[in-house]
């Protein structure tokens, strides 16, 4: 990682030379769980999982052709994309139980086999989840990238106070809108072109750049969010506005320039709380659930199993 | 969250009315959610819809009478997991559509628990439509017709079959729900609507059910 190297990522790799970029990235991230697998360990994944059924399998194979419906890579069953998006997927699911399959990477894959191979992309993959993206993202509660629309929310305060005050007068809640953002890595919200830089930077720096984005694309529209006088045409406004961005090089200034300073230290302590918040949450919820079920279990049956009783 | 006007009444002066209300979309994955509201609100229907991912916002409007109904429609992600994050959404809503697939018994099931919650968790007074989807498809029904009748009766459920494909009650399926929701006036709609709280605590009264939406 050097500081050039950086900011000619982040004003852009060429297309030509996107693939060997990437790659690069991938392979410092991966080198050691690499080394450690050994050679051939994808083909050994797709080997063992074969006609193995799995929660996973029935999910995947859901998605495959609702993954980039329009992209024509990915439009049938039998298409070339299709087929190395299931296998790069089932590897996945295979070599990481704890995440398994969760809706989104599809996404993620796709977009990887559009520059890298097969085994390359499943690598991007375990890059993507287990290193430029913080644990327990993609697993079973998305705990992670629960926290860390709250981190945005904070940032959005220090960095955009008018327009976070906006919102707050509004009671609009960010985090509606931008765990779809962060889940697909702007896939599915921006411009294809638009979104590749953001997966330059993002596999060069990791997902800490998607504050970045994210705080830049309400940057860019402050103004027009400001004047929104209700949190309907904000949801509305947002739901449009991010797709118009053909503009990259004014959001990376945005993004890079603009939003300045922004220090991983700051994430992380902020990170580091959310998650904290959030788990407290999600087992208060737990039990409260473990209580109505217990409570049910104690209260006279009802004629229908699946009435609801006087609670 | 209360549908308070959007309406302009610069004098007071009486027009239609104009509610707005949240509604959330639920259930299993794959199950045609998304494409429901596609039809709804676009008129469009795809083979392949995107899976939506965290979820959709979109926004319908249907006219009753004198009534303007404006939906403000959240469509949420079917998978298991993305479940913790379904209380954001359906927080605050005053009606959800629960959905499944006539030709998947599992999604049935799983329409039930969505029910069950909604009812647990969600806004007490809470109007829940359930759609039977894919009715096109009926050559491949493993969901009775009238189990899922009679199941929604018992539990004062709006319940049609619907099909995005054909578009087959799809409007009906939202315009009764836009029928059933209250509309009545209420006193403290006034047109100052910026700092009123939206719904986004779980905690908070709303209005709607005890005042109706505004004029």
């Amino acid at each position: 990682m050097s500081p050039e190297l950086k900011a000619l990522v982040r004003s852009g790799v060429p297309h030509e030379h996107r693939a060997t970029i990437w790659k690069q990235c991938i392979d410092q991230c991966v080198q050691e769980t690499r080394r450690i697998a050994g050679d051939g360990y994808y083909q050994q994944l797709l080997e063992t999982i074969k006609g193995k059924p799995s929660p996973a399998v029935k999910q995947i194979e859901l998605d495959l052709l609702r993954t980039l419906p329009n992209n024509k890579h990915y439009d049938k069953l039998d298409a070339d994309g299709t087929t190395k998006l299931r296998n790069v997927l089932l590897a996945y699911s295979w070599h990481n139980p704890d995440v398994g399959y969760c809706q989104g990477l599809n996404r993620l894959v796709a977009i990887a086999l559009l520059y890298l191979n097969e085994e390359e992309s499943f690598w991007s993959l375990v890059a993507m989840v287990e290193h430029l993206i913080p644990k327990d993202y993609y697993s079973k509660t998305l705990v992670a990238s629960q926290a860390d629309q709250r981190v945005l929310r904070d940032l959005l305060t220090e960095k955009l106070p008018r327009l976070s005050a906006h919102f707050d007068a509004l009671n609009v809640d960010l985090s509606l809108v931008s765990f779809n953002w962060f889940l697909t890595v702007f896939v599915d919200s921006f411009p294809v072109k638009t979104s590749l830089r953001v997966w330059d930077t993002f596999l060069y720096e990791g997902n800490k750049v998607l504050f970045r984005f994210a705080l830049a694309v309400f940057k860019s529209s402050e103004e027009q969010l400001l004047k929104c006088e209700d949190h309907m045409s904000i949801f509305n406004f947002l739901r449009q506005m991010p797709e118009k961005l053909t503009d990259a090089n004014s959001l990376s200034q945005f993004a890079f320039q603009f939003l300045n300073p922004f220090p991983m230290q700051k994430i992380r302590t902020k990170r580091a709380y959310h998650l904290e918040v959030v788990m407290n949450e999600l087992a208060e919820l737990d039990k409260l659930r473990e209580n109505y079920v217990i409570s049910k279990a104690d209260a006279p049956e009802s004629r229908d199993g699946d009435m609801l009783g006087e609670d | 969250m209360a549908a308070r006007g959007t309406a302009q009444r610069p004098n007071g002066a009486v027009q239609g009315k104009i509610c707005q209300f949240k509604l959330v979309l639920l259930g299993e994955s794959a199950v045609g959610k998304s494409s429901l509201v596609l039809r709804f609100v676009k008129g469009q229907f795809h083979e392949y819809q995107e899976s939506t991912i965290g979820a959709a916002f979109l926004t319908q409007t249907v006219c009753l009478d004198d009534t303007t109904v404006k939906f403000e429609i959240w469509d949420t992600a079917g998978q298991e997991r993305y479940h913790s994050l379904a209380p954001m959404y359906y927080r605050g809503a005053q009606a959800a559509i629960v959905v499944y697939d006539i030709t998947n018994q599992d999604t049935f099931g799983r329409a039930k628990t969505w029910v069950k919650e909604l009812q647990r968790q969600a806004s007490p007074n809470i109007v829940i439509a359930l759609a039977g989807n894919k009715a096109d498809l009926s050559s491949k029904r493993m969901v009775e017709y009238e189990d899922a009748q009679s199941y929604s009766e018992d539990n004062g459920l709006l319940f049609m079959e619907t099909s995005a494909k054909t578009a087959m009650n799809v409007n009906d399926i939202f315009l009764a729900i836009a029928k059933k929701l209250p509309k009545s006036d209420n006193a403290s709609a006034g047109p100052a609507v910026g700092r009123q709280p939206r719904g986004v605590d779980l905690r908070e009264t709303n209005e709607p059910h005890q005042g109706g939406c505004c004029k």
